[in-house]
């Protein structure tokens, strides 16, 4: 793996043996070193509040009715929409015979039609030989959790899909089916933070997709849909979010005294500093600078002081995405 | 009816259907090409950093292939497998699940794939100079983003391309992570079309040929030798079709060669420490 | 930690060490050349089989290869209605049972397309009955040890003389109704009628062939297969055409591929030998009937 480290660095530091096996030997150590320095610079170079620029291709597959690549730096991910048609059987009510608890002050209960029917489908995949680590078979544990932290985002934190643009009517207006959209998250290259990144493809493939107008036809039962391209139609997405990912790294060190930080917040890891930091944390914001959703795990920083860090470099993050994707 | 696949996210219970059109339009938009004309191909090495060596192709429009190829070797080999004085490559082939038309692809390797990746393999195998790395494994994924057509058992030319893209792609992908070859491979396809069995060059499943035998080779044009050939369909020995279906593709597949030769010349010469 | 290529059953490697292999790869590459059990270069290992030994089948066949692999090959039919959009050839339905191995195991899905392949339309369209209906055919295939040597020759003689034997119940209905059949089974009608050979129109058999520098040998041996350059699966059928054709993994002794001339050796002589093979093939099948 290779890094840039700059000449000056390297001098100040005394170093006896390449940077690169240094990196390998003490890893925590040579990112403090690198953090230590005036002013804190990151082995690859970006400051610690810096987020990896990010380019955006929509549409670039065939076969998908909404697609989007995202590349943040090293870490690329392909994220394809395909609507299918789940036909509700006859007898078959919007609450399949199963009790649903109605939580109060829950506005509509239109997620709860997402959710009950399954309506979106998010997924990840890892083992396409994005990185040594993740091979072909059986998702990793990681790549679970990151699975169901995108589908939590999408059905409970940023609920961007209501049941409203998914349903199919018949001309009389009851629900006899649902478009049901099974959104892939192929990640080709991975260097660190595929959270936001593989999130930041989802809005731009929903925000892309075209579905094919979907008729119901009484004689035949089933869903006919319209091939013309000119009659297909957008989602109807609600609010749209975005999240920024961060980890914390402690100064083990003595140099600089009392005054010296005690931690440094890196705003997007790459793959190096995920490994070396086991303190993460993730902000959602939505629009209007909302903070939707907070995750922090691992690590015994002081929360009130990192915390409001991460907020204000979200906001900002949410703005850069903001231009990127709408 | 598969399982639903316990370690990942799965759709309705209720068995969802990929949408029924009015009416099929196939309309082809595009001038079908000559047969003698091949599809643009364009071939970047580098584009997955954490990889040894890494390529991605893609076809020019209308064709819509594309496809990713990454590198990783040569690493060592777990313990378990015992000594072998050559490296051991492996290759893997994953269709994306929004590659295909019609049905959504599963995330778990069906029968295709492992058959498409035997062949994969069998194809670099011998490019490689496997003596040079005794105890070690290098490893080979290709993901397919994209293909042309579908790609059930039953429609050939979809099939194939993918393959023949995917070894022209890995091909680049071994050049670009310094694994020292014999010679790169390149993958070409023919096909005797109609009634008269006339050759096509680089046929594509969009173009609408009623294909009576097809022929994918992958070549070494530097060797002239073939690695892999696999036809299709009936060819006659006397009558000389196999030995012409055959030539055609390795035609094919010279020419692709200078496109994979443009795309690893910036590694090869780094490595090489050639000026050009 | 690397992920090693999953071992299948046709990939565990030959308990020879590379002298061995270097000595194999000489003498097969000698003008003539020499094979490690003095066969001629198109000389088959000799071979026993039996035809309808699973009575409750439509049709079955037992091979057994001298090195000790043995093959069964059981043929059943059931009535299906016709599906418009249905390719033909998803009439017919091939599983094959490796023994030892697993069902996604790379040489059972290998074998399995292949002789999928090789039976091709021909036999699809054998199994009409008339414009709605049509038979459909599951060949399952077992071998019953785990191969010592690549079973693409064996199970593709199997199927071929469990198909020659096959025998579907004869309809006794008229055309256009539902199909009903005869309950007496020695009315049954065979598959493939008494005169499909002479008239040619019989399955294709698919050989293996490996080439070392410029010989080229049928019905190699592991060890064979262990040090070729090349090692192809022809199919071909009783016109002497080329049916289809696919490359297996060979050895790693040399390195590199194999010249056109060697590939265009290797098809001409599949001809004659396809055709010793199929003359064989009808003897058995006259001794069994």
């Amino acid at each position: 793996m290779t890094t840039t480290t700059s000449t000056t660095t390297a001098a100040t530091m005394g170093l006896s043996f390449p940077a690169a096996t240094f990196q390998k030997l003490s890893p925590s150590s040579y990112l403090q070193r690198h953090l230590q320095c005036t002013p804190a610079t990151r082995p690859s170079g970006r400051s610690p509040s810096t987020f990896r620029p990010a380019t955006l291709h929509t549409n670039a597959l065939s076969h998908a009715h909404g697609s989007a690549v995202v590349r943040t730096g090293d870490t690329a991910v392909v994220c394809g929409v395909r609507g299918e048609i789940l036909a509700l059987t006859s007898g078959e009510g919007r609450t399949r015979g199963r009790i649903v608890v109605e939580r109060v002050g829950v506005e509509d209960g239109e997620d709860v039609e997402v959710k009950t029917h399954a309506l979106v489908v998010p997924n990840l995949e890892l083992g396409t030989g994005c990185s040594r680590d993740y091979h072909p078979g059986p998702p990793t544990d990681f790549a679970q959790t990151t699975a169901e932290r995108l589908r939590t985002l999408l059905l409970d934190t940023v609920p961007l899909v209501p049941a409203t643009t998914l349903r199919i009517a018949d001309a009389v207006g009851d629900v006899k089916a649902y478009w049901v959209l099974y959104i892939d998250v192929v990640v080709i290259s991975l260097d660190g933070n595929v959270l936001d990144t593989a999130w930041a493809a989802i809005v731009a493939a929903l925000k892309s997709v075209r579905l094919p107008a979907a008729i119901w036809d009484q004689d035949a039962e089933a869903v006919i849909c319209d091939p013309t391209p000119e009659n297909f139609r957008s989602l109807e997405l609600m609010e749209v979010g975005y999240t920024a990912s961060f980890v914390v790294c402690e100064n083990d060190g003595e140099e600089g005294g009392e005054n010296a930080e005690k931690e440094w917040v890196l705003s997007d890891p790459d793959e190096f500093e995920e490994q070396v930091c086991c303190e993460k944390i993730t902000v959602a914001v939505g629009a209007g600078g909302k903070i939707v959703r907070i995750e922090k795990s691992g690590g015994l920083s002081d929360v009130a002081k990192t915390l409001p860090t991460c907020i204000s470099r979200a906001r900002e993050r949410y703005q850069q995405w903001h231009k990127i994707i709408s | 009816m598969a399982m639903a696949d316990r370690r990942r996210i799965n759709g309705p219970t209720g068995a969802t259907v990929p949408p029924v059109f009015l009416e099929q339009t196939l309309a082809l938009t595009a001038p079908r090409r000559a047969p003698d004309e091949l599809r643009k191909i364009f071939l970047k090495t580098s584009l997955t950093p954490p990889a040894t060596g890494s390529a991605f192709l893609e076809l020019s429009a209308p064709s819509t292939l594309k496809l990713t190829a990454s590198v990783y070797g040569p690493r060592p080999l777990p313990p378990s497998a015992g000594f072998s004085p050559h490296a051991r490559l492996s290759a893997e082939l994953k269709f994306a699940p929004f590659s295909t038309a019609g049905n959504r692809r599963g995330y778990v390797r069906d029968a295709l794939e492992r058959d498409l990746s035997t062949q994969l393999q069998v194809a670099l195998a011998r490019s490689v100079k496997t003596a040079t790395y005794p105890k070690s494994g290098i490893d080979v994924f290709v993901t397919v983003l994209d293909c042309e057509g579908s790609i059930d058992d039953y429609n050939t030319l979809g099939i194939m391309q993918a393959l023949a893209g995917a070894i022209t792609c890995a091909s680049a992908a071994i050049a670009d992570a310094g694994i020292e070859c014999v010679d790169l491979v390149s993958a070409g396809i023919a096909a005797a079309v109609g009634e008269q069995g006339s050759l096509v060059m680089d046929p594509s499943p969009l173009d609408g040929y009623d294909v009576k035998a097809a022929a994918l080779v992958g070549y070494m044009a530097g060797r002239d030798e073939i690695t892999l050939l696999w036809t299709k369909g009936e060819l006659n020995i006397e009558g000389g079709d196999f030995e012409s279906v055959v030539d055609k593709a390795v035609e094919v597949a010279t020419q692709i060669r200078t496109v994979l030769n443009e795309a690893v010349k910036e590694r090869v010469l780094a490595v090489g420490g050639v000026n050009s | 930690m690397a992920p090693v290529a999953n071992p299948s059953a046709a990939t565990a490697p030959t308990p020879l060490s590379p002298a061995e292999l270097s000595y194999l790869h000489s003498s097969l590459s000698l003008r003539p050349p020499i094979r490690p059990d003095s066969r001629k270069p198109a000389q088959f290992r000799p071979l026993t089989a039996e035809l309808d030994i699973l009575p409750s089948t439509h049709g079955s066949s037992r091979i057994v290869w001298p090195d000790g692999g043995e093959c069964i090959v059981g043929i059943k039919a059931e009535v299906e209605k016709a599906t418009p959009n249905k390719d033909i050839r998803s009439r017919v339905e091939v599983s094959v049972e490796v023994a030892g191995a697993r069902d996604d195991d790379p040489l059972a899905v290998f074998l399995a397309s292949s002789v999928g392949d090789t039976l091709g339309q021909k036999l699809a369209g054998r199994l009409e009955i008339g414009e709605r209906w049509h038979w459909k055919l599951y060949i399952d295939i077992l071998l019953l040890t785990p191969p010592v040597s690549h079973p693409a020759t064996l199970l593709s003689l199997a199927v071929h003389l469990g198909l020659r034997c096959t025998n579907l119940p004869r309809l006794v209905s008229a055309a256009d109704e539902d199909p009903l059949f005869d309950d007496d089974w020695d009315a049954a009608l065979p598959l493939y009628p008494s005169n499909a050979a002479e008239v040619g129109d019989v399955p294709a058999v698919t050989l293996l062939v490996a080439a070392v520098g410029e010989n080229i040998f049928f019905d190699p041996t592991r060890e064979e297969m262990a040090v070729a350059d090349c090692v192809l699966a022809v199919s071909v059928d009783w016109d002497g055409k080329i049916v289809g054709l696919r490359t297996l993994e060979s050895g790693t002794v040399s390195e590199g591929g194999v010249k056109r001339k060697v590939i265009k050796k290797v098809v001409e002589q599949c001809v004659p030998v396809g055709k010793e093979v199929f003359k064989s093939l009808e003897g058995i099948i006259k001794a069994g009937f």
